[in-house]
């Protein structure tokens, strides 16, 4: 065995412990064992003939569920707060949650009841939506702290438990006492994305401000309610997700306006790399948004490479450091199973698919050169198409809806989606300089943006596009995957 | 850089035809009076462009909604707003906007000036301060000269509310009367049933107060406690709207309402069922615009 593979069976094997971890509660004495059946594996097998390697694996995966349950049980003890009436002190930790008619406020909550406590933790509160509160304002709240409830179909508190959320708090009354509190780096990054957003509602009317904001940060939150179930009905809801995939059409655009300049491609993939890391500081820097970008990149790095095995490491790697970072996403955060679902359609099944179809030659029409330049119509469709065939049965699982008609409005709009975003970025970013300039490059986005939405509504809104088919539907689906899989492994074979 | 031109060819010309079409669609419709009753879920807002373009905005609704449609239903450039009236300052009529306020520049607001205890009402009033907005509060026989021939006339409330903290916001509610040639709009806001006798009772004193108008937009939602008989009867509308949300919480509107508004209407239009309802005027014939 080589020691790539080796290196990629171990993270493999980290992952799945961390899966084991988040389905089942694994008692420490199980691990402990583990642990020493995997040494006595390993010593057992003997060194000489590798087969060791079974021993190493089996240790990081119990490794996986070991830090699955270290994150699990290390949660703040609020026992004694839960359901009393109390006043807290706290400040506001990231930037609102906006509702239609409430805002929710990740509140770091450092006294209660006017004396410090020793472990700050943190309750998600419900207010109505005005006065507005930002990041950064000290609050003080006068109510009552519930433990989170699950809904009939949704897992609310494992959700709230990733962002470390433990308890929440409804329409208590709030009073504000201070502004700008909390780090300054996360502040300024507050500031950037604020201003950026700003600058957009600047120079585009709603819903189009709104969606561009969606196709550029996966910000759904102001999206008019019609639009998002439009969206959905279309099959197009996956444009407005944060993900890899998203983050690679921002790059691809700066790769292409690059070539346009005759700039080499070794440094307008370092200069494009740069762009995407500005874009993560110009939408706030989020978690999701790191994670998205890490996975962008790796993208766009396969892609430079031309090969696809390198960067399989890579890939499992980034993976690996982000749920170690946090193993609740693996199980509870839609944005990263998208997202890497989507980077794997993209990695592997692309090319795949590309070489399919030129061997069935003259099925598209190739060219060559808008190829080259990585915004053909040809390369977006068959990445998308690889992208969606990879999430289908995530979003089955989440939405138990299956859009019939999305394939076609996906063609419809693909295209066209990297000048948005491209296009949308490069608006946004000069209005910090002139708002009349700006406002320019917003007319010429709104047509790209006016077609869409008119695709996407003309399309959702035909009768019977999509199917309520319930969590079942996935089952077949990923017994159609695995034979599909199997055959195309045999055949390679 | 020939890939790109290449690209241009095709898509200059698609783009101008565009253009033009666009433009000609919308000067078309500017020729007309038209009044849109947007669906923004539980709440008002009504939309006024009268001809030559100046544009009014009575009530936000209770969210951002409303900047949507405010985006679609005015040209892609425009970011302003003549006139703003905000009837009274319950969130389902003034939370919107808070986010108008935000995007659009707006010329001058008209309120009853009534005092809220909320803190939405305080925002409200610091929003129009710092941006320097300037405020009108409503009188009835004021008259507001909307150009284009287009006049809307305030009716309510009849005195001074400013400063005061009521404990019914519904009674400094504003009611105003759209005229534009031979048509009207009567939009109650949230008007109650004292402030149907009140302008029932004024009417035959005093010319000003004419009640009988084509459309009338249904006070509060169409909840019982509006649009008494007699007053349906004495504006008899030929249509009646009501701004009103899908499966709302009130139970609005109420049955009672909608049976006195059909012996009286012919034709009851609901934004949670038809969605916005656009009414078009050419100063002579009333229709209903395709949205």
């Amino acid at each position: 065995m080589s020691k790539s593979r080796l290196f990629l069976y171990i993270l493999s094997s980290f992952i799945a412990g961390v899966a084991t971890g988040s389905f089942r509660e694994i008692p420490i004495s199980v691990i402990w064992t583990g642990f020493i059946a995997g040494l006595a594996l390993a010593a057992a097998r003997g060194f000489k003939n590798k087969k060791w390697v079974w021993g190493v694996l089996l240790i990081v995966f119990f490794i996986g569920i070991f830090r699955f349950e270290q994150v699990a049980q290390d949660r703040p003890d609020l026992v004694r707060w839960l359901g009393r009436d109390l006043y807290f002190t706290g400040v506001i930790w990231q930037d609102p949650d906006l509702a239609e008619t409430s805002q929710r406020l990740k509140v770091k909550i450092s006294s209660v009841g006017g004396v410090k406590i020793s472990q700050p933790f943190f309750v998600l509160v419900t207010l109505r939506k005005y006065p507005a509160y930002k990041f950064g304002d000290e609050v003080k709240i006068n109510g009552r702290l519930k433990e989170p409830e699950n809904y009939e179909d949704f897992d609310y508190r494992e959700y709230l438990a990733k962002e470390d959320v433990f308890a929440t708090s409804f329409f208590p009354q709030a009073e504000k006492l201070g502004e700008r509190k909390g780090g300054y780096i996360k502040l300024g990054l507050a500031d950037v994305k604020n201003s950026f957003e700003n600058k957009i509602g600047q120079i585009l009317p709603e819903p189009y401000a709104a969606y561009l904001k969606g196709l550029l940060l996966g910000e759904k939150k102001s999206l008019p309610p019609d639009l998002i179930e439009n969206l959905q009905k279309s099959g197009t809801s996956h444009l407005v997700v944060l993900s890899g995939y998203n983050i690679t059409l921002v790059g691809r655009f700066f790769l292409f306006l690059l070539s346009l300049a005759l700039v080499p491609f070794f440094i307008s993939f370092w200069i494009a790399t740069s762009g995407i890391i500005l874009f993560v500081l110009a939408t706030g820097a989020s978690a999701s948004a790191v994670r998205a970008a890490i996975m962008g990149i790796l993208v766009l790095l396969a892609q430079k490479e031309g090969r696809v095995y390198g960067i399989t490491n890579a890939l499992v790697l980034a993976a690996s450091l982000m749920v170690w970072q946090n193993p609740r996403i693996l199980r509870f955060d839609a944005g990263f199973q998208l997202s890497f679902l989507a980077t794997i359609g993209l990695v592997y099944l692309a090319p795949r698919l590309e070489n399919f179809i030129d061997q069935k030659k003259n099925l598209f029409i190739s060219s060559k050169k808008s190829a080259e330049s990585g915004l053909g119509l040809k390369k977006i469709l068959l990445e998308t198409v690889s992208a969606q065939i990879m999430v289908l049965p995530l979003l089955i699982f989440l939405f138990g809806r299956v859009s019939l008609i999305s394939p076609l409005t996906n063609m419809l709009i693909l295209a066209t989606v990297p000048y948005a975003m491209g296009i949308g970025f490069i608006g946004g970013l000069t209005g910090f300089i002139s708002i009349i300039l700006a406002q320019i490059i917003g007319w010429l986005v709104w047509i790209i943006l006016a077609y869409q939405i008119k695709v996407v509504e003309i399309f959702g809104g035909l009768p019977g596009v999509s199917l309520e088919l319930g969590r079942w539907a996935i089952m077949p689906v990923i017994i159609l995957y695995v034979s599909v899989f199997v055959y195309w492994f045999r055949r390679q074979r | 850089m020939t890939g790109v031109l290449k690209k241009a060819k095709w898509l200059l010309p698609i783009a101008v035809v565009a253009i033009i079409w666009y433009a000609d669609f919308y000067f078309e419709s500017r020729q007309n009076l038209l009044v849109t009753f947007f669906d923004i879920g539980q709440g008002d807002a009504v939309f006024i462009e009268v001809p030559g373009g100046n544009q009014v905005l009575i009530d936000g609704g209770p969210s951002e909604r409303i900047l949507s449609k405010l985006g679609r239903a005015m040209p892609f450039w425009d970011r302003s707003l003549d006139l703003l009236i905000l009837t009274h300052p319950h969130a389902d009529h003034l939370d919107g906007l808070f986010e108008v306020l935000k995007k659009y520049e707006v010329g001058m607001v008209l309120e009853s000036g009534a005092n809220h205890s909320l803190a939405e009402y305080k925002e409200w009033q610091e929003m129009l301060i710092k941006k320097n907005i300037h405020t009108v509060y409503a009188r009835a026989g004021q008259k507001i000269v909307l150009g284009g021939g287009a006049e809307l006339d305030v009716y309510y409330p009849f005195r001074n509310f400013t400063g005061e903290s009521l404990k019914n916001q519904h009674d400094a509610n504003v009611v105003a009367r759209l005229k534009y040639g031979k048509n009207s709009v009567l939009l109650t806001g949230d008007a109650e049933k004292s402030a149907e006798y009140r302008l029932l009772w004024e009417a035959p004193k005093n010319p000003f107060f004419v009640l009988r108008s084509d459309v009338l937009k249904v006070g509060h939602h169409g909840s019982k406690t509006s649009s008494s008989g007699d007053f349906l009867k004495t504006v008899s509308p030929r249509w009646a709207v009501i701004s009103v949300g899908d499966k709302n919480r009130y139970g609005h509107p109420h049955q009672e309402v909608l049976d006195r508004l059909s012996a009286v209407v012919s034709k009851i239009f609901r934004t949670d069922i038809d969605g916005d309802i656009k009414i078009e005027s050419d100063g002579k014939n009333l229709v209903l615009a395709p949205r």
